[in-house]
Protein backbone atom coordinates (compact mmCIF):
# COMPACT_ATOMS: atom_id res chain seq x y z
CA UNK A 1 0.00 0.00 0.00
CA UNK A 2 3.06 2.10 0.88
CA UNK A 3 4.57 1.73 -2.08
CA UNK A 4 1.42 2.49 -4.22
CA UNK A 5 0.88 5.85 -2.03
CA UNK A 6 4.45 7.14 -2.80
CA UNK A 7 3.97 6.18 -6.46
CA UNK A 8 1.56 7.55 -7.08
CA UNK A 9 2.40 10.94 -5.33
CA UNK A 10 5.22 11.08 -7.13
CA UNK A 11 3.58 10.50 -10.15
CA UNK A 12 0.78 13.45 -9.33
CA UNK A 13 3.84 15.58 -8.43
CA UNK A 14 5.38 15.59 -11.42
CA UNK A 15 2.55 15.45 -13.63
CA UNK A 16 1.27 18.48 -12.08
CA UNK A 17 4.42 20.03 -11.78
CA UNK A 18 4.63 21.25 -15.73
CA UNK A 19 1.01 22.78 -16.05
CA UNK A 20 1.83 24.70 -12.72
CA UNK A 21 4.74 26.04 -14.15
CA UNK A 22 4.48 29.85 -14.04
CA UNK A 23 7.77 32.61 -13.09
CA UNK A 24 6.70 36.26 -12.71
CA UNK A 25 5.48 38.42 -15.85
CA UNK A 26 4.03 41.81 -15.72
CA UNK A 27 2.66 44.03 -18.98
CA UNK A 28 3.47 47.71 -19.67
CA UNK A 29 1.80 49.54 -22.22
CA UNK A 30 3.88 51.44 -24.27
CA UNK A 31 3.65 54.54 -25.84
CA UNK A 32 6.04 56.04 -28.28
CA UNK A 33 6.27 59.50 -30.48
CA UNK A 34 8.48 59.95 -33.14
CA UNK A 35 10.81 63.03 -32.63
CA UNK A 36 12.61 65.31 -35.05
CA UNK A 37 14.99 68.17 -35.57
CA UNK A 38 14.69 71.09 -37.59
CA UNK A 39 16.70 69.27 -40.55
CA UNK A 40 13.16 66.39 -40.16
CA UNK A 41 15.70 63.95 -39.35
CA UNK A 42 14.81 61.14 -36.52
CA UNK A 43 16.75 62.91 -33.28
CA UNK A 44 14.82 60.80 -30.28
CA UNK A 45 11.93 58.55 -29.67
CA UNK A 46 9.87 59.78 -26.73
CA UNK A 47 8.41 57.18 -24.87
CA UNK A 48 5.97 56.23 -22.03
CA UNK A 49 5.29 52.96 -20.02
CA UNK A 50 2.23 52.68 -17.99
CA UNK A 51 3.41 49.59 -15.60
CA UNK A 52 1.06 46.99 -14.89
CA UNK A 53 -1.36 47.95 -11.87
CA UNK A 54 1.00 44.43 -9.71
CA UNK A 55 4.09 45.91 -10.65
CA UNK A 56 2.85 49.55 -10.01
CA UNK A 57 1.95 47.81 -6.83
CA UNK A 58 5.52 46.48 -6.32
CA UNK A 59 7.50 49.36 -7.02
CA UNK A 60 5.28 52.30 -5.07
CA UNK A 61 5.34 49.86 -1.63
CA UNK A 62 8.94 49.86 -2.22
CA UNK A 63 9.04 53.04 -0.14
CA UNK A 64 11.40 55.02 -2.08
CA UNK A 65 10.32 58.88 -3.30
CA UNK A 66 9.56 58.80 -7.22
CA UNK A 67 12.63 60.90 -8.02
CA UNK A 68 15.10 58.15 -6.23
CA UNK A 69 12.56 55.30 -7.64
CA UNK A 70 12.84 56.76 -11.14
CA UNK A 71 16.62 57.25 -11.21
CA UNK A 72 16.64 53.60 -10.25
CA UNK A 73 14.63 52.28 -12.92
CA UNK A 74 16.45 54.04 -15.20
CA UNK A 75 19.91 53.08 -13.63
CA UNK A 76 18.34 49.85 -14.31
CA UNK A 77 17.20 49.88 -17.51
CA UNK A 78 20.36 51.48 -18.96
CA UNK A 79 21.99 48.56 -18.33
CA UNK A 80 19.42 46.76 -20.55
CA UNK A 81 19.41 48.84 -23.03
CA UNK A 82 16.55 50.38 -22.69
CA UNK A 83 14.13 47.23 -23.31
CA UNK A 84 14.64 48.88 -26.63
CA UNK A 85 16.40 48.25 -29.98
CA UNK A 86 15.73 50.71 -32.75
CA UNK A 87 16.44 49.38 -36.50
CA UNK A 88 16.56 50.86 -39.60
CA UNK A 89 15.24 48.63 -42.69
CA UNK A 90 16.67 46.45 -40.24
CA UNK A 91 20.22 47.65 -39.04
CA UNK A 92 20.47 48.49 -35.52
CA UNK A 93 20.59 51.82 -34.63
CA UNK A 94 23.04 52.86 -31.86
CA UNK A 95 21.12 55.37 -29.12
CA UNK A 96 22.51 57.31 -26.44
CA UNK A 97 22.14 57.36 -22.40
CA UNK A 98 18.68 58.50 -21.91
CA UNK A 99 19.31 62.25 -19.71
CA UNK A 100 15.29 63.09 -19.57
CA UNK A 101 12.58 61.21 -17.82
CA UNK A 102 9.63 61.20 -15.52
CA UNK A 103 7.78 58.75 -13.28
CA UNK A 104 4.76 59.82 -11.84
CA UNK A 105 1.91 57.95 -10.25
CA UNK A 106 -1.35 58.22 -12.68
CA UNK A 107 -4.97 56.73 -12.55
CA UNK A 108 -6.03 54.66 -15.09
CA UNK A 109 -9.54 52.82 -14.86
CA UNK A 110 -9.62 53.34 -10.94
CA UNK A 111 -6.37 51.91 -10.74
CA UNK A 112 -3.65 53.41 -9.35
CA UNK A 113 -0.23 53.08 -11.76
CA UNK A 114 3.03 54.61 -12.25
CA UNK A 115 4.11 56.17 -15.73
CA UNK A 116 7.61 56.25 -17.08
CA UNK A 117 8.43 58.98 -19.65
CA UNK A 118 11.57 59.44 -21.33
CA UNK A 119 13.36 60.34 -24.77
CA UNK A 120 15.57 58.33 -26.07
CA UNK A 121 18.03 59.73 -28.33
CA UNK A 122 19.85 58.76 -31.17
CA UNK A 123 23.10 58.78 -31.55
CA UNK A 124 23.14 60.46 -34.78
CA UNK A 125 20.08 61.62 -36.41
CA UNK A 126 18.62 60.08 -39.45
CA UNK A 127 16.28 60.37 -41.99
CA UNK A 128 13.54 58.28 -42.08
CA UNK A 129 12.56 59.11 -46.08
CA UNK A 130 12.65 55.96 -48.17
CA UNK A 131 13.46 53.75 -45.02
CA UNK A 132 11.57 51.19 -42.20
CA UNK A 133 12.01 52.31 -38.45
CA UNK A 134 11.51 49.13 -36.30
CA UNK A 135 10.74 49.19 -32.62
CA UNK A 136 11.68 46.05 -30.56
CA UNK A 137 11.13 45.80 -26.95
CA UNK A 138 12.12 42.35 -25.06
CA UNK A 139 13.27 41.75 -21.63
CA UNK A 140 16.64 40.04 -21.10
CA UNK A 141 14.99 38.63 -17.77
CA UNK A 142 11.62 37.65 -20.11
CA UNK A 143 9.44 39.14 -17.06
CA UNK A 144 8.10 42.36 -19.01
CA UNK A 145 6.27 43.09 -22.18
CA UNK A 146 5.90 45.77 -23.72
CA UNK A 147 2.63 46.36 -25.79
CA UNK A 148 1.46 49.23 -27.80
CA UNK A 149 -1.93 47.48 -28.72
CA UNK A 150 -2.72 49.95 -31.93
CA UNK A 151 -1.17 52.65 -34.06
CA UNK A 152 -3.11 55.11 -31.93
CA UNK A 153 0.43 54.59 -29.47
CA UNK A 154 2.75 54.61 -32.18
CA UNK A 155 2.52 58.76 -32.77
CA UNK A 156 4.34 59.84 -36.16
CA UNK A 157 4.38 63.58 -34.96
CA UNK A 158 3.52 66.54 -37.44
CA UNK A 159 6.81 66.45 -39.35
CA UNK A 160 6.71 62.53 -39.84
CA UNK A 161 3.07 62.02 -40.21
CA UNK A 162 2.89 63.13 -44.42
CA UNK A 163 4.95 60.12 -45.61
CA UNK A 164 4.79 57.80 -42.69
CA UNK A 165 2.51 54.95 -41.83
CA UNK A 166 2.83 53.67 -38.62
CA UNK A 167 2.00 49.39 -38.14
CA UNK A 168 1.56 47.56 -34.77
CA UNK A 169 0.98 43.75 -35.23
CA UNK A 170 0.24 41.13 -32.69
CA UNK A 171 2.74 38.52 -32.08
CA UNK A 172 0.73 35.05 -32.14
CA UNK A 173 1.99 32.87 -29.47
CA UNK A 174 5.01 34.54 -28.66
CA UNK A 175 7.46 33.26 -25.86
CA UNK A 176 8.37 35.14 -22.76
CA UNK A 177 11.13 37.10 -23.47
CA UNK A 178 10.26 37.97 -26.57
CA UNK A 179 8.43 40.58 -28.38
CA UNK A 180 4.94 40.50 -28.22
CA UNK A 181 4.51 43.33 -31.30
CA UNK A 182 5.98 43.64 -34.51
CA UNK A 183 6.35 47.89 -34.30
CA UNK A 184 7.10 49.60 -37.58
CA UNK A 185 6.85 52.98 -38.80
CA UNK A 186 6.91 52.71 -42.69
CA UNK A 187 8.83 56.05 -44.38
CA UNK A 188 8.94 54.39 -48.31
CA UNK A 189 5.83 55.94 -49.55
CA UNK B 1 19.40 48.67 1.45
CA UNK B 2 17.82 45.22 0.73
CA UNK B 3 14.89 44.49 2.46
CA UNK B 4 13.14 40.83 2.88
CA UNK B 5 10.29 40.74 0.07
CA UNK B 6 7.65 37.15 0.67
CA UNK B 7 6.61 38.19 -3.21
CA UNK B 8 10.23 37.58 -4.26
CA UNK B 9 10.99 35.25 -1.71
CA UNK B 10 8.44 33.12 -2.80
CA UNK B 11 8.81 33.33 -6.51
CA UNK B 12 12.24 31.95 -5.84
CA UNK B 13 11.18 29.10 -3.71
CA UNK B 14 8.69 28.12 -5.88
CA UNK B 15 10.75 28.25 -9.12
CA UNK B 16 12.54 24.81 -8.31
CA UNK B 17 9.46 23.10 -8.08
CA UNK B 18 7.35 24.41 -10.93
CA UNK B 19 10.36 23.47 -13.05
CA UNK B 20 9.96 19.95 -14.29
CA UNK B 21 13.64 19.34 -15.05
CA UNK B 22 14.69 21.18 -12.17
CA UNK B 23 11.84 19.40 -9.77
CA UNK B 24 13.16 15.77 -11.58
CA UNK B 25 16.93 16.41 -10.85
CA UNK B 26 16.54 17.62 -7.11
CA UNK B 27 14.42 14.86 -6.36
CA UNK B 28 16.78 12.25 -8.13
CA UNK B 29 19.41 13.94 -6.48
CA UNK B 30 18.28 13.60 -2.65
CA UNK B 31 16.72 10.65 -2.91
CA UNK B 32 20.47 9.11 -3.93
CA UNK B 33 21.75 10.65 -1.15
CA UNK B 34 19.21 9.03 0.91
CA UNK B 35 19.68 6.15 -0.80
CA UNK B 36 23.47 6.00 -0.02
CA UNK B 37 23.23 7.41 3.48
CA UNK B 38 25.85 6.90 5.97
CA UNK B 39 28.22 9.38 6.93
CA UNK B 40 28.50 10.16 3.52
CA UNK B 41 24.68 12.12 3.49
CA UNK B 42 25.67 15.28 5.66
CA UNK B 43 29.04 15.58 3.78
CA UNK B 44 27.22 15.25 0.17
CA UNK B 45 24.47 17.14 1.36
CA UNK B 46 26.64 20.09 2.17
CA UNK B 47 28.70 19.63 -1.34
CA UNK B 48 25.37 19.87 -3.01
CA UNK B 49 24.39 23.04 -0.95
CA UNK B 50 28.11 25.14 -1.62
CA UNK B 51 27.42 24.34 -5.29
CA UNK B 52 24.27 25.53 -5.58
CA UNK B 53 25.65 28.85 -4.15
CA UNK B 54 28.41 28.57 -6.26
CA UNK B 55 26.13 28.09 -9.37
CA UNK B 56 23.98 31.25 -8.42
CA UNK B 57 27.34 33.52 -8.01
CA UNK B 58 28.46 32.36 -11.88
CA UNK B 59 25.31 32.64 -13.31
CA UNK B 60 25.16 36.03 -11.83
CA UNK B 61 29.07 37.17 -13.14
CA UNK B 62 29.65 34.77 -16.02
CA UNK B 63 26.19 34.06 -17.55
CA UNK B 64 27.14 31.12 -19.63
CA UNK B 65 24.99 30.07 -22.71
CA UNK B 66 25.25 26.55 -21.84
CA UNK B 67 21.65 24.40 -22.30
CA UNK B 68 21.14 23.71 -18.24
CA UNK B 69 17.89 22.10 -19.16
CA UNK B 70 19.15 19.35 -21.09
CA UNK B 71 22.32 18.77 -18.43
CA UNK B 72 19.67 18.63 -15.76
CA UNK B 73 17.47 16.18 -17.40
CA UNK B 74 20.56 14.03 -18.29
CA UNK B 75 22.06 14.28 -14.74
CA UNK B 76 18.44 13.10 -13.67
CA UNK B 77 18.55 10.32 -15.71
CA UNK B 78 22.49 9.25 -14.71
CA UNK B 79 21.01 9.73 -11.25
CA UNK B 80 18.21 8.01 -10.97
CA UNK B 81 20.02 4.70 -13.08
CA UNK B 82 22.49 4.88 -9.83
CA UNK B 83 19.31 4.61 -7.35
CA UNK B 84 18.02 1.53 -9.45
CA UNK B 85 21.29 0.06 -9.22
CA UNK B 86 21.83 0.03 -5.85
CA UNK B 87 25.15 0.52 -5.71
CA UNK B 88 27.41 -0.70 -2.66
CA UNK B 89 27.72 2.79 -0.92
CA UNK B 90 31.28 1.25 0.86
CA UNK B 91 33.21 1.18 -1.98
CA UNK B 92 35.40 4.01 -2.74
CA UNK B 93 34.66 4.79 -6.09
CA UNK B 94 30.82 5.45 -5.65
CA UNK B 95 31.22 7.23 -3.19
CA UNK B 96 33.32 9.39 -5.24
CA UNK B 97 30.65 9.05 -8.33
CA UNK B 98 27.93 10.19 -6.13
CA UNK B 99 29.79 13.30 -4.46
CA UNK B 100 30.82 14.24 -8.07
CA UNK B 101 26.93 14.22 -9.14
CA UNK B 102 25.98 15.90 -6.40
CA UNK B 103 28.71 18.69 -6.77
CA UNK B 104 27.86 18.92 -10.90
CA UNK B 105 23.81 18.76 -9.93
CA UNK B 106 24.32 21.54 -7.56
CA UNK B 107 25.96 23.88 -10.37
CA UNK B 108 24.11 23.16 -12.80
CA UNK B 109 20.70 23.74 -10.05
CA UNK B 110 22.17 27.10 -9.80
CA UNK B 111 23.20 28.12 -13.33
CA UNK B 112 19.69 27.67 -14.31
CA UNK B 113 18.33 29.80 -11.76
CA UNK B 114 17.97 33.42 -12.76
CA UNK B 115 16.28 35.50 -10.83
CA UNK B 116 13.71 38.00 -11.98
CA UNK B 117 14.54 41.82 -12.38
CA UNK B 118 12.94 44.49 -12.13
CA UNK B 119 14.50 47.84 -12.74
CA UNK B 120 14.69 50.18 -10.30
CA UNK B 121 14.15 47.00 -7.50
CA UNK B 122 17.13 45.10 -8.82
CA UNK B 123 18.80 44.12 -5.93
CA UNK B 124 16.04 43.52 -3.77
CA UNK B 125 14.25 41.22 -6.27
CA UNK B 126 17.57 39.56 -7.00
CA UNK B 127 18.32 38.86 -3.56
CA UNK B 128 14.88 37.85 -2.02
CA UNK B 129 14.47 35.79 -5.28
CA UNK B 130 17.55 33.84 -5.29
CA UNK B 131 17.54 32.98 -1.19
CA UNK B 132 13.40 31.62 -1.78
CA UNK B 133 15.61 28.94 -4.43
CA UNK B 134 18.17 27.86 -2.12
CA UNK B 135 15.53 27.91 1.20
CA UNK B 136 13.38 25.76 -1.58
CA UNK B 137 16.13 23.64 -3.17
CA UNK B 138 18.15 22.68 0.38
CA UNK B 139 14.61 22.18 2.06
CA UNK B 140 13.35 19.79 -0.60
CA UNK B 141 16.82 17.83 -0.83
CA UNK B 142 16.73 17.36 3.36
CA UNK B 143 13.50 16.31 3.16
CA UNK B 144 13.16 13.99 0.47
CA UNK B 145 16.92 12.34 1.33
CA UNK B 146 16.20 11.88 5.19
CA UNK B 147 12.67 9.86 3.81
CA UNK B 148 14.86 8.08 1.47
CA UNK B 149 17.88 7.53 4.38
CA UNK B 150 14.77 5.98 6.75
CA UNK B 151 13.28 3.87 4.13
CA UNK B 152 16.58 2.62 2.20
CA UNK B 153 16.61 -0.77 3.73
CA UNK B 154 12.31 -1.88 3.23
CA UNK B 155 12.03 -4.58 1.17
CA UNK B 156 15.64 -4.65 0.38
CA UNK B 157 15.33 -1.36 -0.97
CA UNK B 158 12.69 -1.94 -3.44
CA UNK B 159 10.76 1.31 -2.71
CA UNK B 160 13.47 3.84 -3.56
CA UNK B 161 14.49 1.70 -6.57
CA UNK B 162 11.17 1.86 -8.37
CA UNK B 163 11.31 5.71 -7.29
CA UNK B 164 14.07 5.83 -9.05
CA UNK B 165 12.61 4.07 -12.37
CA UNK B 166 9.65 6.48 -12.22
CA UNK B 167 12.43 9.09 -11.76
CA UNK B 168 14.39 8.11 -15.22
CA UNK B 169 10.77 7.58 -16.92
CA UNK B 170 9.98 11.39 -15.90
CA UNK B 171 13.32 12.74 -16.59
CA UNK B 172 12.89 10.71 -20.51
CA UNK B 173 9.54 12.02 -20.94
CA UNK B 174 10.49 15.56 -20.55
CA UNK B 175 13.95 15.18 -22.19
CA UNK B 176 11.96 13.76 -25.53
CA UNK B 177 9.14 16.44 -24.85
CA UNK B 178 12.66 18.97 -24.34
CA UNK B 179 14.74 17.42 -27.82
CA UNK B 180 11.62 17.54 -30.21
CA UNK B 181 10.63 21.83 -28.90
CA UNK B 182 7.30 20.40 -27.54
CA UNK B 183 6.53 22.90 -25.06
CA UNK B 184 4.43 21.65 -21.47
Amino acid sequence: MFKKISFLSLLLGLLIAPSAYAHFHYKINSTAALQANDKKQLQAIAMSWVYDENVSGILLRSGQPLNELAKGIMDDLSQLNYFTRLTLNGKTITTKKVTHYTLKKIVQNKKNLLKLSFVLPLKSPLYLQGNTLGIIHTDPGASASLFYRNTNHLITGPIFSSFCKPDVKAVKDFKNGEAPEIVSVNCKS
Amino acid sequence: MIEFSSTWFLDGFLHPLETPSHLILLIGIAVLLGQQGGVNLVRNFLLLSFSIIAGFVVNHYLSPNTNNELILLVLALLVSLLIVLRLEYKLAWVQWLVAVLAVISGLILGLDSSPIIIPGLGANTFYNWLFGAAVSIIAAVITIALISFMIRNILQGVILRVIGSWIATSALFVLTLLLTKTTL
